[in-house]
């Protein structure tokens, strides 16, 4: 077991779930991408038969306490959203990076969907078309947000 | 490894339909029953490090930002008031000096009444450089009506006469201007005298008053109506001096005047006529003078 690896994970995850409830402005807050998905994807991707579903469901369980949204909501979002990825991990490891952000892009859009769906009714989030720029940004960030855990599961031989 | 393949993803998918039906659950849990309650509360107790940890440069950069609004705000808002400071002074500035010519004017006014007289304000424009030779220009000349000899007087006193006119000013000698002469009387004693200009804008002279008259200081000097200029009674002069001279058939006499004639703004033109008589002693005046 590399207790070592968990570890870095657990803290990226962490930090991840930090940076989505970080206090930030209102500008910034309609442009912060889902930190929690893209490290989460990362891992699934680099690591599918280690950092799987359960992660995912227990981070999604988190990020419903910390974003203070329906307990399960982002559990199931990222328990699907997971299983797109693993499913076809092994295809989505040969795209390059931007066509990774393309289908990071898609991912983050259902999900920001799935929420309005879900909770759209409870707290009137009017649907427009901004709400889907987090999405956009998410997509953007991937790329960055790829290079550095590679970094650090290379660093420290993860998986 | 296609076997293997599928497998795992036939477990994959398992696990992801299980957790999602326990997802769902969840949600419908949540939503109706209050047990959650506690689950929510406890794993918020185990992330609020994290959440503090990772808030905390996010928090010192908004108070940072907030602190340089309020700063720039302030800054702004100083401008403003300093601004508007500077409006306000020039304002009050201008409120009194209206507030005082709002005073002579009124007091114009009451002198005005009180006379009885038809009267016309003017406004001073111009003085005389000469020290020697004390004149004004005011904004009426003989378009308004204003003739040489008319009588010129303010809420004080006497100022001076009308020397000479143009279409639109005209120019007034003032009683301190050594070629006036005005006859007076001493308002207490009715000892009657001339006074005359010094040149000294402060002062004048009291002549021809017989020694042994009865005159003191402070004693106010009033028109005698004689030279048919001024009208009766009007204020010209205080005593300001008596010397009794032994050998001198008069007093040497000074005063000053009441007006204070450097200071003047607005005077009032008398006409010589009393109000509804227009062939009074004012066409006397006006052929009779120079």
């Amino acid at each position: 077991m590399n207790w070592g690896g968990h570890l870095v994970v657990a803290l990226t995850l962490a930090i991840a779930l930090g940076l989505s409830s970080a206090p930030v402005g209102e500008p910034v807050a309609l442009l912060w991408p889902d930190w929690v998905l893209l490290t989460l994807a990362y891992w699934c991707l680099a690591a599918p038969h280690r950092y799987g579903l359960t992660l995912a469901f227990v981070t999604g369980l988190l990020q419903d306490v910390t974003a203070a949204t329906l307990l399960g909501l982002h559990a199931l979002i990222y328990v699907l959203a997971m299983y797109v990825l693993i499913a076809n991990h092994l295809r989505l490891r040969l795209m390059p990076l931007w066509m990774q952000s393309m289908v990071i892009l898609g991912l983050a859009g259902l999900s920001v969907l799935l929420q309005f769906w879900v909770e759209g009714p409870a707290t009137d989030l009017s649907a427009n078309l901004w709400a889907l720029v987090p999405a956009v940004t998410t997509a953007l960030f991937w790329a960055p947000i790829f290079l550095c855990l590679r970094y650090l599961r290379l660093h420290f031989a993860i998986a | 490894m296609g076997f293997h393949s599928a497998a795992r993803h036939s477990r994959t998918g398992l696990s992801a339909l299980v957790l999602g039906v326990l997802a769902l659950l969840l949600m419908g849990a949540d939503s109706h029953f209050a047990w959650t309650r506690y689950v929510r509360g406890s794993i918020l107790t185990a992330l609020y490090p994290i959440q503090r940890v990772a808030g905390t440069p996010f928090q010192l950069a908004e108070t940072l930002q907030q602190e340089v609004q309020r700063h720039i705000r302030v800054y702004q808002e100083n401008e403003r008031l300093r601004q508007r400071v500077q409006r306000l002074r020039l304002q009050t500035q201008e409120l009194q000096a209206l507030h005082r010519e709002n005073r002579r004017l009124r007091e114009l006014l009451n002198e005005a009444e009180r006379l009885d007289r038809q009267v016309a304000a003017a406004q001073v424009i111009a003085e005389s450089p000469d020290p020697f030779h004390h004149t004004l220009t005011v904004t009426r000349g003989g378009s308004h009506g204003s003739y040489t000899g008319q009588p010129v007087i303010n809420a004080d006193g006497i100022v001076g006469q009308v020397t000479a006119t143009s279409p639109l000013t005209s120019q007034i000698i003032l009683i301190t201007d050594p070629n006036s002469a005005i006859p007076v009387l001493v308002r207490d004693s009715r000892v009657r005298g001339i006074l005359t200009g010094t040149g000294d804008r402060d002062l004048l002279k009291l002549r021809y008053v017989p020694n042994s008259s009865n005159v003191s200081v402070g004693d106010v000097l009033v028109t005698s109506g004689m030279g048919q200029v001024f009208p009766k009674g009007l204020k010209a002069g205080r005593v300001d001096q008596v010397v009794r001279e032994p050998h001198s058939p008069f007093l040497e006499v000074t005063a000053r005047p009441t007006v204070p004639v450097s200071k003047l703004e607005d005077v009032l033109l008398l006409e010589q006529e009393a109000r509804g008589d227009p062939n009074g002693t004012g066409s006397v005046a006006r052929n009779g003078a120079p």
